[in-house]
Order: C-alpha cells, then structure tokens, then sequence
C-alpha cells in the first residue's frame, strides 16, 4: 500500500499508468464505439485527417476507416502483448525459481536451455515459430511468450540464488516447510519487484514484436494490427504519408507509456531507490 | 502443563559419537551429550567449535557442503539421521523447534509477522485461518508483545531486534515444541534485552516442559540459566557438569581459561586493575593434531596430551564428565586410553 501511494506520487508512474489506462480502455469499449469489422470498406479512398467528421483521422486506400483501424489495433496490441508476457512470466519464473533454489544439476541444465534459446535471434525464433503454425493470435502469443521467458528466467534465478542464502529460508526449512511452499510462499514474494518491473517492459517488446509480424503479413490475416496498417501504408509512404505516421504513433504511445510504468513501478518498489 | 517425566533415564535427546564434516575438514568429532525433558542443556565454545553445526545436524539442516560423517542422534524413540525426508519435514517446527541467532533477518521481510506465525501453525495442524490467527495472538502475547492484536499485520522492518527474536520464539513454540534449539539467540541484542529473551525462553521451557538446548558462548549465561553444560572444544567435549559443579570447580584447563576470560564470572575485574587474560592461539590449531586437541593452547600440556586423545570421563562424580587425565582428580580413571 505504501509502494501504491508512492507510485501514484510520481509523475513519471503516474503519466505512464494514464497512457497505459487509455489505450486499455481504447481496447476494450472498441466494439462499442466502431461497431462492425474495421477492415470493412466504410467510405471513400484517401480522406486525410481532419477532413471529414465522420472520419476524423481518414480513410485508407481502400476506404477503411483508420480511427477505427487504430482503436481495434488495440486490441490485438494489448491481448497479443499481456498474453504472451503471463506465458513468458510464468515459464520463466518457475524456470528460474526450480534453477536458482535447487542449484546443482538441475541449474547447469536449465541455464543451458536458456542459453540456447537467447542464441537465436528473438525475432528470427518468432518468425520461425509462427511460420511453422497458422498465423492467429493463439500461435502469435504462444510464439512470443516462448522468446520471451529466458529473460525472466535469468533474472528470477539470480534472485533465487541470493534469496536462498538467506536467514529466512533456513528458518524457514527450521519450520518443516517443503521446497515448494518456500519457493512460492517464503521466496517469491521477495523476488516480486524485479518480476514485475520486467513484465512491464516485456509487454512493451511484445506488443513491438507483434506489430513487427504484421507489418511483414505474418499477423493474423482476420485482425486489424497497428502493424499491419503501417504495413499496407508503406506503398502510399509518399502520398498519404498519414497512413503509416498513425497507427505509429498509436505505438509508440504505447510503448512509452509502459515503459513509463516500469520506471515509476521500479522507483515506487525498489527501496534502494527510495531515497528516503 | 505439569512435568510427567521427570526420567532421567529416558532423555529427550541422545546424541552420540557425532561427527560432522565439511569437505575434509571435520567440524565436530565424536560429540556425546543427552537432553532430558524439561531441561535446560548449554553447549559452550568458542567460535568455529562447531556448536552451531551441531544445532543443525539436530534438524538435519546442514548446509550442502556439510554432512553427518558419523555417529547417531536419538529424538524420543526416532533414528534422526534415518528418518525419511518428510517425517523429517513434520519434526522440524513440530516436535524440535530452533531460534536462531539473527532475528534481524531470520523473518521474512515481505510478509506480516502474524501472517508468518500462521502459516507455522498451519504447516502442522490442520486449523481454520481464523482459529490459527487466534492462535497467533495468543502466542504474541505469550511471548509479551505489547498490543498483539495490533501488531499482528505489523511487518518485521516495524520490529525492533528483541521483538523481532520474541516473534522468532513464538513461532518456534506455536506447536509446543518438546525440543528447542536455541543458537546464539540473544547474541545479536542488547545485553539489556538479553535477560528479557532468556527469561521468556525459561518460562517458555518451565510452560511447555520442553527440553531446551542453549547454544552461546557467554558464560554468564549459562550460569543463569543452564541446568548442564556441555563444553565444546574443536568439535569435542572437554568438560560436561551440572552447572554449579562447573562453576564452582572446572577442571579442564579450556573451561577454567573460558572463565577466567569472562569479565562477569571472574568478580571484581577491571580493566584498570590488570588485564583481561586470554586463551592464547586459536582453535584453527587443533586442526591436525593427533592427542589432546587442545594440547597446542594448553598450559600444562605434557608429552602424552600431544600423543594420546583423551575421551570424556567421570571425573569426582556421575554427573561431572571431563576429557583431561592432567587436571583429573585422584579417582579419574587415568589408565584412559
């Protein structure tokens, strides 16, 4: 509670979380405020923004409107980039946390798995993955959050290995606790910070892998993308330039805004940061 | 809870023969000693003695590197270094509890202390979250936290260092312990609020008839609050006694050097009238010796205490053990080894 006020007290948390908090809600009422498939041809060609009222940031090359193209690209943003974060966070930590608390054997074979994977080319293993299954937004998720994990399964077992060491933990074992309640209960709780600030940053670079798949068509061919609009922008880059500016600057509000976040969470809940 | 066994013959805890080691390097070597219910047993040495390492082999909580190499620990009628992993699990904070010796950092930082003493509860009885929290106040207050109602949802970093050891004490005796390991436990406070830890722990012991075996290696506490002493040097007995015998007249040239060492025990030292004495050298000597590990250090050490190890025996009566053929009293059966 105390780390909650601290982070509502900081601008940079605060700001990040307003951001964060609109393009969710951008996302979830989407259906409500552009009922009907946004790839649907809804008017004239080449409307430029602030033209015509109906359609204020215009319409594409063939006629879709691109406020509604933006606020669906939501969507597939948000679900595809927290998703794959929980499977990447969930692998990770329990990969991290059997590595860092149980050491030995069990540690060298799980860091070489994690070695491995961060030997390729993150974008490359996506590509990869999500070419060898159908492109939808299950194969996509599952594809990022694969990538994904050995970041937190290093960070979460060098917590594991000093958490560990510690006092607690041995009074914790002195209370007859098993290895599972002390990974979970004693020791995870501990290791929560660190975890959390990363997933905020995680979500970013997912939701940024994502629009990168579309952009190359990889992306679910049934779902409006920010990607995929900058994507189909790209050839009217010199007439209609607006086309790809939008639905990038969509991302890049919200990458910065969740990166804002991670920074605000890490000052509220790092106590080194604290300064006080 | 009256005393229903007062047996002397039946002891609570029976460790005999222990060697533990870590690598090559032997920390405790062939260590005897039994705790009788409702008894207060010291175990006194210095530093690196391997008093601690004795405390965890009692858990079977060494650290990896370290290992039993030898010997047998007795718990009631249970074989502790045979017993399977999660007997072992329902032992540890059930029957045989421990405090250890840094109640700064022996709490879990980011959970509630009430929260903490809950879950030790609940780790062994099968109790509601309501009934266990009702529990945990109780313990508080049994351990004398003022308002432990409130201070229940406090989180350690609230605590002071003796709270904080009190909040150890209560979940170490949530589930009446009949063994209670006690290492070090005030040896990170104040000396004010050492007696404070050391009269809960004694009342807790008179309460709960619990055995309780106290690991320090202060003097003046073992004279307040030990039944038995065992003193330990480089990971032996040298001297075992009921604590008014030691006191009055130790016998090992180690215990009578520890005394002499201890500001409180030797009466009207100060340091303007002379000088604190000291046991020269360190126990790192005794590393490859093959007689008396304590022969390197001693004053009075002949040729035969560089070449013979003695073991603990009798020495005046039953009950006043002492390994040292040179300070032994006439009836000390010298022909030893």
């Amino acid at each position: 509670m105390k780390s909650l006020g601290l982070f509502l007290r900081n601008p940079t948390g605060l700001a990040g979380s307003s951001l964060l908090l609109l393009v969710i809600v951008a996302a979830l009422l989407a259906p409500v405020l552009f009922p009907g498939d946004p790839l649907d041809m809804a008017t004239t060609p080449f409307i430029w923004p602030l033209q015509d009222p109906a359609f204020p940031l215009g319409s594409d090359s063939l006629g879709r409107d691109v406020l509604a193209g933006i606020v669906h690209g939501a969507r597939v943003s948000v679900l595809i980039g927290f998703a794959s974060t929980f499977v990447g966070v969930v692998i990770g930590t329990l990969v991290g946390a059997c590595a860092g608390y149980f050491g030995g054997r069990l540690d060298d074979l799980l860091v070489r798995l994690m070695e491995v994977f961060q030997t390729f080319p993150p974008f490359l293993l996506i590509i990869v993955l999500v070419s060898i299954a159908e492109p939808s937004v299950a194969t996509i998720t599952a594809a990022i959050g694969i990538v994904s994990w050995p970041t937190v399964a290093r960070l979460v077992r060098a917590e594991f290995r000093s958490l560990r060491e510690r006092d607690f933990v041995l009074a914790a074992r002195g209370l007859g606790y098993g290895a599972a309640r002390i990974v979970f209960l004693e020791i995870l709780p501990n290791a929560a910070a660190p975890i959390i600030v990363t997933t905020s940053v995680m979500v970013a670079t997912a939701i940024l892998n994502e629009s990168a798949l579309s952009f190359l068509g990889l992306g679910d061919p049934n779902l409006v993308s920010w990607g995929s609009m900058i994507g189909a922008g790209r050839d009217q880059l010199r007439t209609a330039w607006y086309l790809v500016a939008l639905p990038g600057a969509a991302l890049v509000i919200t990458v910065l805004s969740l990166n804002l976040f991670g920074d605000g969470l890490n000052d509220a809940l790092n106590p080194r940061a604290r300064g006080r | 809870m009256p005393l229903e066994f007062p047996g002397r013959e039946d002891p609570l805890l029976d460790v005999r023969d222990l060697f533990i080691s870590f690598g090559d390097n032997a920390a405790v070597r062939g260590l005897d000693f039994t705790i009788r219910r409702g008894e207060t047993l010291a175990l006194v040495g210095e530093s690196g003695c391997g008093k601690s390492a004795t405390a965890l082999s009692l858990l079977r909580l060494l650290p990896p590197a370290g290992r039993v190499a030898g010997g047998s620990i007795r718990f009631e009628d249970r074989d502790i270094l045979r017993l399977p992993e999660n007997e072992m699990r329902r032992l540890r904070g059930g029957a045989i509890s421990m405090v250890f010796q840094e109640p700064m950092t022996s709490l879990n930082p980011v959970l509630p202390i009430g929260r903490q003493i809950t879950e030790a509860i609940r780790s062994h009885e099968r109790v509601s979250a309501r009934a266990a929290r009702a529990r945990a106040i109780e313990l508080l207050n049994l351990v004398r936290i003022p308002e432990a109602h409130r201070r229940i949802d406090d989180y350690p970093h609230t605590l002071s260092g003796g709270m904080r050891q009190r909040v150890m004490i209560a979940m170490a005796v949530a589930c009446r312990p009949r063994l209670l390991i006690a290492d070090e436990p005030t040896t990170a406070l104040d000396v004010t609020i050492q007696a404070q830890v050391l009269e809960l722990l004694d009342r807790l012991r008179q309460d709960l008839s619990m055995g309780l075996l106290l690991i320090t290696h202060d003097l003046g506490l073992v004279a307040d609050w030990a039944d038995r002493v065992v003193v330990m040097y480089a990971g032996r007995k040298c001297e075992e006694a009921p604590v008014e015998t030691l006191l009055r007249a130790p016998l090992h040239p180690y215990t009578s050097g520890l005394m002499a060492c201890s500001p409180k025990l030797a009466s009207g030292l100060h340091f303007r009238q002379g000088r604190l004495p000291e046991i020269g050298g360190s126990v790192a000597s005794a590393a490859d010796v093959a007689g008396c590990l304590f022969a390197p250090r001693c004053a009075s050490a002949r040729d035969a205490c560089h070449a013979v190890r003695p073991d603990a025996k009798p020495a005046g009566s039953r009950d006043h053990l002492l390994a040292c053929p040179v300070h032994a009293p006439a009836d000390y059966a010298i022909a030893c080894c």
